[in-house]
């Protein structure tokens, strides 16, 4: 899985740091999440998608191998 | 998050403290010489087969007996404090820590029965028991390494991120 959560942060001005406090998970997660290092469950990506104001299909996609 | 089995980040301290005090006593056996008054302790075993770490107790159910009980003050002492450092919250554990966890649970695993099938077919005699029973603390100290330096290493990784 992929996600734009980097471009998103950028345009709502967020750090990594801000964006975790937010979410309520750490900034080592926000930092896997945007290297797609780690891919978040369910309930992190509604959190993150409600932050940023989107549907969650705007910030995080499927790939092929998926 | 929410978890299961874990304790919360508090007694990581306790645990610590638990830990260096098991390795601080067996060290201090070793060179400084026996402590006294751990040696002549007075003890309801439940079963002893008679022969253990040199003591010498009558075998049977449920005797009342003197017993030299360093070596089991420093299990006792690496096993709480080992499993309080390793399962202890830490300040901000959430899934991403979780999964770092499990994969280092299951490393420390892998790593640790490796260990024993080398000493299975490679060492023999009295020096195997000594194996197994250090065999014991190892998968919870290869867990605690293994886990501290992902976790050290996550937190040097986004140092240089912005």
């Amino acid at each position: 899985m992929k996600n734009n959560i980097k471009v998103e942060r950028a345009i709502k001005n967020l750090t990594q740091e801000e964006l975790s406090k937010l979410a309520g998970v750490s900034r080592q997660t926000i930092n896997a999440m945007e290297l797609n290092k780690y891919v978040p469950s369910t309930v992190l990506s509604l959190k993150i998608a409600r932050i940023f104001g989107k549907h969650i299909e705007e910030i995080f996609f499927l790939e092929k191998d998926d | 998050m929410k978890t299961r089995f874990l304790f919360p980040h508090r007694y990581k301290k306790i645990g610590w403290v638990l830990l260096v005090a098991s390795i601080a006593l067996i060290i201090w056996t070793s060179i400084v010489g026996d402590i006294n008054f751990l040696q002549n302790v007075k003890i309801l075993m439940i079963y002893n087969s008679g022969y253990q770490f040199g003591n010498h107790a009558e075998e049977g159910f449920f005797k009342l007996v003197n017993y030299d009980i360093t070596f089991s003050l420093v299990y006792i002492l690496f096993i709480a404090g080992g499993l309080l450092v390793a399962f202890s919250k830490v300040k901000n554990e959430d899934e991403y820590i979780a999964k770092i966890r499990f994969e280092s649970l299951l490393w420390a695993m892998y790593i640790n029965f490796i260990f024993l099938i080398l000493a299975i077919v490679c060492i023999w005699g009295l020096t195997f028991l000594t194996i197994i029973a250090c065999n014991i603390f190892l998968i919870i100290l290869l867990f605690i390494i293994r886990f501290h330096i992902l976790l050290f290493k996550l937190k040097k990784s986004i140092k240089h991120e912005k």
